[in-house]
């Protein structure tokens, strides 16, 4: 049979494929490959290539650049689920909006964001079949809004005022008529609830309702400032989840929405509001992994969906009270000494008489846990199969923004030796160690921090030795970061360590970014970021002045001009 | 609602076990010749090579009886093992291990630039960089089929690279439906039997969806270029339900949708098997009612950690395959995985020999293929994987043969796949790792 190496020997000969054409592209010399972090060279101002994850720092701040508004990219986004059913619930606020079955969210780095896949059959049925669902629930609420003898100014008074709210901006002439015509069919055709359906139907199938569609400011400059309308939808999604409210779309209508002070005294009303602590918390969550315990399963007896929720009930309660009641900041989410239980939680702390219903109580943390970190959920989210890998790259992922090889390794691996009974801390050191493999450049950074919470077992129990007797020591080291390096003993070490560290704060207004415009951020980002990161320094790193800096950046003002982002 | 559609089914006698001839492929019948299918059948994380290699020549082989392809000795004569083909493509471009196998597996083409955050030091990477071979099979032998192809999967999670493998073309994942009930009102619940209510269902439809596409085309001069594919896509999608949402399904009394039994929680980890169970009774329905040429059934995704209680193994696939080979309990663990998806993959093979057609079964016109993403999970390696044919595609391969191969690139079998199909073509995905169909398989 034709063999594949003759090929390639004959495309490479003539030039068609470069070195990348070697047969074995292999693990065993990752470790060469692999550069750490801090041996980049902070000095380049080229654009990376693409798919290169910029973390805070990678690039230098040039004043003289920063004057230059430069927004970044805008992908077009689709509304995720979540976005969906709660426009719905707002556009439609006089109706109860049923919940409908919607494909699962893409997400970039964690925040649902859907900007890269497109619509395709199943969702586009799904749409379908949701529009008439709700459409049937919306004509049948009608009552107050439009009589049954309404006339064609009624009719059309409805399209505009309940359009406005769908497209999240006033409607042009012709699109009243074409949804007028549509509504005319079906009345003169069946009966005007069937007219109406089909107003609904339209609206809800749209691309305008169904994508955040940012045009910016006509004109050809190569960067042009979002229009008032679109900043109110950028406000009300990033820090509502859901189309704007009446006061924005005026606030629009009004081109009240123009100055970077204007948006952000929006910004600050909007952050008062509970809309805002729902979205918010929502948005920790998803940062956070909380919302990926649903997946997991665990065969330990203990575990069961109870304990699931239970679970997530605290992480959730514990967020809700650090940022909205609490300190508000990243380094109390990382070292409060404080948690909320119910009687399931209270039984993994091992706290005894405290909490006893289902109700959450309050408690002090146990000796040798510190905040999120050493919560059952964030620990059993983390915990299956090889824990300190899974966990170590959690906590390098998210809170330091280093992005390490998961879930798999990058090419070719022998496998390493393991036995029965071996603890996890001897072959993470077998990992970290097996340089000839390739292995160990990448679980150096991952499992030495993940060590640190091996005394934890699946469920975030606290143990002193694993199912096969062996002892356990949580001391771990954490490599390769910017200025976070150390050796720390323990969730606890671990914990006051990242709590106390300007990169891991940086590192969240990073994440947060990614969330607010659905990408990852670039080196045309630099300047935006750092206002980010300045307006959190000089608040203390406090997490509600970390969204209304994002909202007035450059990358929330401005879009690139339509023809040159490509 | 959904209930009382499925009732309604039920109520033209539509619940049975056993499949009798389907009308709908009456005049297939008379004429002698019935349409070609394609079933793609994935499992993931790579298989233990050693246990799933049977011993013996091209027509005189065997398959151990504790192998992983165990379940599979009553359909000898119906499968073709193929040994040794390598994912070349994936040694090029970006993404990780999983990822790489998981978009290339379908499509032999590198992967686009994208926000996945991903292996090694490669960045981030996004979807596959072309169209999937399903997908271009189902464009080219679609024949007014309800559906042009039928994507059904098993928890295969969110949209990403590691969980998508059939692409309409570049950075165009197709989401497998993962809820049985919601697939089944598509495939067989449709516009209810009432005049009144068909007609004016009809028009609302019609109405609406052209309403739509107008809308879509109008803002499509209000994107970047990038995002304007994106739209475009999103019309086509809304082109491809249109006629089902227009014209209802004519086969309603004849015949025979499956038996859903009681409802339950398709996203439960316990429920994995049950739930497969029910996608593979819907495809083969699909296929023997004619509604669409080509489907598949991805059971779960790339990095699948789904917890095996239910087959006996105490652990989560993912967190197992990457122990090493010396770890006995851990290999005899992955060996009763596979062997678990081989007895799926034989409850495919059993469905199809249960309805006969001509002097055969569907089985011996339709082609199944078994694909992995990766060849061996503890290595991540795509080289030797693990494929499987079944079903001799209307006569066009010979079944029970096990071939070997040395280095041939998968992209050869894409070809193969197309032209088993009745699709003439010469190259898949990129043209650079690939020679032409893979020898020796006709």
């Amino acid at each position: 049979m034709q063999s594949m190496k003759t090929i390639l020997a004959l495309l490479v000969a003539i030039g068609a494929i470069g070195c990348e054409g070697r047969i074995e592209l292999n693990g065993a010399d990752a470790i060469d490959q692999f550069v750490p972090p801090e041996s980049q060279n902070p000095g380049s101002t080229t654009e990376p290539p693409p798919g290169t994850i910029m973390r805070p720092g990678d690039t230098p701040v040039d004043a003289e650049e920063c004057q230059f508004i430069d927004p970044g990219a805008t992908p077009l986004r689709r509304l995720t689920g979540a976005e969906y059913h709660n426009s719905v619930r707002d556009v439609f606020d006089f109706a109860t909006i049923p919940t409908q079955t919607l494909t699962s969210d893409e997400r970039v780095s964690g925040f649902e964001a859907n900007t890269v896949s497109s619509v395709n059959d199943l969702q586009a049925e799904e749409y379908h079949r949701a529009a008439e669902q709700i459409a049937e629930v919306v004509v049948g609420s009608l009552d107050d809004i439009l009589p049954d003898d309404a006339d064609e100014t009624a009719v059309r008074g409805f399209i505009a005022a309940y359009g406005a709210r769908a497209y999240r901006r006033p409607l042009a002439d012709d699109e009243v008529d074409k949804l007028y015509a549509l509504y005319d069919i079906g009345t003169t055709e069946f009966d005007t609830e069937t007219g109406r359906e089909m107003i609904v139907e339209a609206l809800l199938q749209s691309p305008t309702f169904l994508y955040r569609v940012e045009v910016g400011a006509p004109g050809g400059d190569p960067v042009v400032p979002l229009s008032d309308f679109e900043i109110a939808s950028r406000l009300s999604y990033f820090l509502w989840g859901t189309t704007p409210d009446a006061a924005l779309l005026t606030a629009a209508e009004a081109g009240e929405l123009s100055t970077p002070t204007e948006v952000e005294e929006q910004a600050r009303r909007m952050i008062a509001d509970d809309r805002a602590r729902l979205r918010i918390n929502d948005v920790f969550a998803q940062w956070l992994q909380v919302d990926g315990l649903d997946e997991i399963d665990n065969p330990d007896p203990s575990f069961n969906d109870d304990v699931r929720t239970s679970m997530v009930d605290e992480t959730r309660a514990f967020i809700d009270h650090v940022i909205w009641e609490g300190e508000g900041t990243l380094t109390a989410l990382l070292t409060a000494d404080y948690t909320f239980v119910d009687a399931n939680t209270a039984a993994l702390y091992g706290i005894q008489g405290q909490a006893d219903g289902e109700g959450l109580v309050r408690v002090d943390l146990p000796a040798g846990r510190r905040g999120l970190l050493s919560q059952p959920g964030v620990l059993a989210m983390h915990g299956h199969g090889q824990a300190p890998v899974h966990r170590g790259k959690f906590v390098r992922d998210v809170f330091l923004c280093l992005s390490d090889p998961a879930p798999a390794p990058p090419n070719e691996l022998a496998a390493l030796p393991t036995f029965e009974g071996e603890s996890m801390r001897s072959k993470a050191e077998k990992r970290m160690e097996a340089r000839d493999q390739g292995c160990a450049g990448c679980h150096r950074m991952m499992d030495n921090v993940g060590l640190a919470f091996d005394n934890f077992d699946s469920l975030g129990r606290y143990r002193t030795q694993d199912e096969h007797g062996n002892q356990l020591t949580s001391n771990a080291e954490v490599l390769y970061t910017r200025t976070t390096d150390g050796q720390v003993s323990g969730a606890t070490g671990l914990a006051d360590l990242l709590g106390s560290s300007q990169e891991v704060n940086d590192c969240m207004s990073v994440q947060f970014f990614r969330y607010a415009f659905a990408r990852m951020n670039g080196a045309s980002d630099t300047c935006s970021l750092h206002v980010v990161s300045e307006a959190m320094a000089a608040s203390g790193n406090d997490i509600k002045e970390m969204l209304v800096a994002l909202a007035t950046t450059d990358a929330f003002l401005y879009r690139r001009n339509l023809d040159a982002d490509q | 609602m959904h209930l009382s559609r499925r009732n309604f089914l039920k109520g033209l006698g539509a619940t049975t076990v056993a499949l009798p001839m389907l009308p709908s492929l009456n005049a297939a019948a008379q004429s002698g010749s019935y349409p070609k299918r394609l079933l793609v059948f994935f499992s993931a994380n790579g298989t233990i090579p050693n246990r799933w290699r049977p011993d013996g020549t091209e027509r005189n082989w065997t398959i151990g009886a504790n192998d992983i392809l165990a379940p599979l000795i009553p359909h000898q004569d119906d499968l073709i093992v193929v040994e040794g083909v390598d994912m070349i493509s994936t040694r090029f471009g970006i993404g990780d291990g999983h990822q790489k196998g998981m978009a290339h597996m379908l499509t032999g083409i590198e992967m686009l630039p994208g926000p996945f955050q991903g292996g090694g030091n490669a960045g981030t990477a996004g979807y596959a960089g072309g169209i999937s071979i399903d997908q271009h099979i189902a464009n080219e032998v679609h024949a007014g089929q309800k559906f042009k192809s039928l994507e059904l999967g098993i928890q295969c999670g969110n949209p990403t690279n590691w969980s998508r493998m059939s692409y309409a073309g570049p950075d165009q994942p197709i989401a497998p439906r993962t809820s049985p009930y919601d697939a089944f009102d598509a495939i067989f619940g449709d516009l209810t039997a009432d005049p009144f209510g068909v007609e004016r269902l009809r028009l609302k439809r019609q109405s609406v969806l052209d309403h739509v596409k107008d809308d879509l085309s109008r803002l499509e001069t209000k994107v970047a270029a990038s995002d304007r594919i994106r739209l475009e896509a999103h019309t086509t999608a809304i082109r491809d339900i249109e006629q089902r949402l227009l014209t209802g399904n004519e086969f309603g009394i004849a015949c025979e949708a499956p038996d859903m039994g009681a409802m339950i929680d398709a996203g439960q980890n316990d429920n994995f098997g049950p739930v497969g169970d029910l996608m593979i009774d819907l495809a083969v329905m699909s296929f023997a009612c004619n509604l669409t040429p080509v489907a598949s059934i991805q059971w779960s995704r790339s990095v699948s950690n789904v917890h095996f209680g239910f087959a006996g193994v105490q652990a989560r696939h993912h967190d197992l395959s990457h122990e090493g080979d010396d770890n006995t309990t851990a290999v005899n663990q992955l060996v009763q995985i596979n062997q678990w998806y081989a007895t799926k993959f034989a409850r495919v093979l059993e469905r199809m020999k249960e309805i006969p057609e001509g002097d055969g079964t569907m089985l011996d016109n339709t082609l199944v293929l078994w694909v992995n993403e990766l060849g061996k999970g503890n290595s991540h390696t795509r080289n030797d994987m693990p494929f499987i044919l079944a079903g001799s595609c209307g006569g066009y391969f010979e079944t029970g043969r096990y071939l070997t191969y040395i280095d041939d690139p998968h992209n050869n079998l894409l070809v193969s796949l197309a032209n088993a199909m009745g699709v003439q073509t010469n190259t898949f995905g990129n043209p650079n790792y690939c020679s032409g169909p893979l020898t020796g398989l006709l």
